[in-house]
């Protein structure tokens, strides 16, 4: 195998549409040091949040490029791996291609995908689509309660450029997609994802949801279960009668940074990834014309008597027969881990997608 | 019109919009939105260049938006719009040609909620319109030095969001007020005053903080040289955390 073949680089990764640039915040790696797949090699932070990049290459550190503290543009070569045996010139080479790389500016270029938009029962749904779109099965991701496509940064890219399809929505009354919920019923959430389905003429896809999204793509996988390929859960809504009502009710009525931070802080097992940007952008969320009305009818179908869940998810899956894995952050504010029912616990709180990225990737890929 | 020209309907604005709700027992509402261009910077001489929000915000019955971005203005706007009370819209003339990502969708950003536009422990900077812009630049140049700088927009100067203002300053400890307007009885004799007390009530202690102004000169024309720049409200910062250091 010539050299250049065995130069892997690692490389400043995309999270999330906006993201031009990220900062090196600390290497947990060392030039010499072997790593492998899936290791946590560098903290990066951006202006939506910070994150631990996993290596998807395997082999000895021959050199880190990128100085903690440096800001550096999406795709930039950050660090270089490389058997023992090829010569230092050559890992030099690729050094001095990558810093050229950095400063002509040329990485800040380039084609960025568009969210796009698409009409479902009367409601206009806002989605991206990565990947190609011929690589079989697609996987379409489902976001929660007063979240969005956004949700799926660590993940969605990930997953397309690993040479799936992977689409990730607005559910009606998030994001960019229309704020008219109608009855706010999973019932309706449900069919304009089945519908979205059929709109972008996708036959039969992988589905995964988060939180609310969870219940909603069971419904889904419940009304039309000939679409449904697998689903992957994570922190499913309805599987337990608990759930902190506070969190939804302070997050469907706060309108100010002062109150919103420190809810959105109980999404997190590690409260220090809440950016200012991030919490920024849901207040920016919040105010437009339509959300709060959105967001009280949802509540009502997340909430029933006694502040308890009012979705039963395990009742809605009874009988499906889809494969179905289950995804839980072991510090899970929000809504706690359920006892008797088969899940993989991770290492993170209400977002595992976010947290716990990577071992949610891998859960999805599994799938597919 | 120029902010400058406003003086052309002062009872109309002052005795008569401002008052209508009060003189008919709340049965008469004026949902009246006035824009109007304020601020210095286009070298356009001493009869278009006065920075007069201060003179509306002395004013009750009025209400005064100043944005610093387009972000802003349009949720400001939208806000003002909808509000049964006149509203008086200053926008600064230096901000026209500046762009900030804007949804198309309507959203209101309501009236007395300050914009904490960067965050830092040293010292709280309160500025507005374009001036919200020259202390970031400050801002940035006195990070260079370790000085950590927590900037806040009020943009809306009546009514004002004093709790933001006092929180920051209780954690920082020191205030500097960039305000284009007159020195005397201008915005930043107002905030530094009202600053001058903590949230509950106690006065703060001289010694653990200072509040520095940085308005321009008092002078009739109002042009770039009288004006507060970077390097302006940096010394005031500096003159600030040496004081209470």
């Amino acid at each position: 195998m010539p050299d250049e073949d065995r130069i892997q680089r690692v490389t400043m990764p995309k999270w999330g549409l906006s993201m031009k640039t990220g900062k090196i915040v600390d290497w947990f790696v060392s030039e010499g040091d072997t790593i492998a797949k899936g290791d946590d090699i560098v903290d990066i932070e951006t202006d939506k949040i910070a994150g631990t990049l996993e290596s998807s290459v395997e082999g000895p550190l021959r050199r880190i490029i990128a100085e903690p503290g440096s800001d550096l543009p999406v795709g930039a070569v950050l660090a270089v791996v490389a058997p023992a045996d090829v010569p230092d010139a050559e890992i030099d080479a690729v050094v001095e291609e990558a810093k050229a790389a950095i400063e002509s500016g040329a990485l800040e270029e380039g084609d960025e995908p568009e969210p796009q938009l698409v009409e479902v029962g009367g409601r206009t749904i806002s989605y991206l689509s990565l990947g190609p779109e011929e690589a079989g099965d697609p996987v379409v991701l489902v976001h929660g309660y007063g979240g969005d496509k956004n949700s799926w940064l660590f993940v969605q890219q990930p997953l397309a450029e690993d040479g799936h399809r992977a689409v990730a929505l607005d559910l009606p009354g998030h994001g960019a997609s229309g704020k008219d919920v109608g009855d706010g019923s999973l019932q309706t959430l449900a069919d304009t994802v089945t519908g979205f389905l059929d709109a972008l003429d996708i036959g039969r896809a992988h589905l995964v949801g988060h939180s609310l999204g969870g219940a909603v793509i069971a419904a889904v996988a419940k009304a039309a279960p000939g679409k449904v390929a697998s689903l992957t859960l994570i922190a499913p809504a309805g599987f337990t009668p608990e759930v902190d009502a506070e969190y939804l009710r302070g997050f469907a009525s706060a309108s100010s940074r002062r109150e919103l931070k420190p809810l959105v802080g109980r999404l997190f097992a590690d409260e220090a990834l809440v950016t200012r940007q991030l919490v920024d952008d849901l207040l920016r969320y919040k105010r437009l014309d339509g959300v709060d009305k959105a967001l009280t009818a949802v509540l009502g179908t997340l909430l029933g008597e006694g502040d308890r869940q009012a979705i039963d998810t395990p009742a809605i899956l009874a009988g499906v027969d889809v494969p179905v894995t289950v995804v839980w952050g072991e510090s899970d504010r929000i809504v706690p881990v359920p006892d008797g029912v088969e899940l993989t616990r991770v290492r993170a709180g209400h977002m595992p997608q976010m947290e716990a990225a990577g071992e949610v990737l891998g859960l999805v890929k599994a799938r597919l | 019109m120029f902010i400058d020209f406003m003086g052309v309907c002062f009872d109309q604005i002052f005795n008569q919009a401002a008052k209508f709700r009060y003189m008919f027992g709340g049965h008469a509402v004026t949902p009246v939105v006035v824009r109007t261009m304020w601020g210095a910077g286009l070298r356009a001489a001493a009869q278009h260049s006065q920075s007069l929000l201060s003179v509306f915000t002395h004013v009750p019955g009025l209400k005064v938006a100043a944005p610093s971005n387009a972000y802003d203005a349009k949720g400001l706007m939208i806000a003002a719009i909808r509000d049964d009370d006149p509203v008086i819209f200053a926008e600064h003339k230096m901000l026209y040609d500046t762009s900030a990502d804007v949804p198309e969708e309507s959203y209101v950003l309501p009236f007395g909620e300050a914009n904490v536009v960067r965050e830092g422990g040293d010292v709280t900077i309160v500025a507005i319109g374009r001036m919200v812009h020259t202390a970031l630049e400050a801002a940035e140049e006195l990070a260079g030095s370790g000085v950590q700088a927590e900037i806040i927009d009020p943009r809306t100067t009546s009514p004002l969001d004093v709790e933001t203002i006092l929180e920051s300053v209780e954690n920082t400890g020191r205030l500097v007020v960039v305000d284009e307007s007159n020195p005397r009885c201008s915005l930043a004799t107002d905030v530094a005053a009202t600053s001058h007390r903590t949230r509950s009530g106690r006065c703060g202690r001289e010694s653990s903080w200072s509040p520095a102004r940085t308005p321009r000169c008092r002078s009739p024309t109002p042009r770039g040289p009288v004006h507060p720049g970077r390097a302006k409200i940096a010394g005031a910062v500096k003159t600030a955390v040496d004081y209470a250091r």
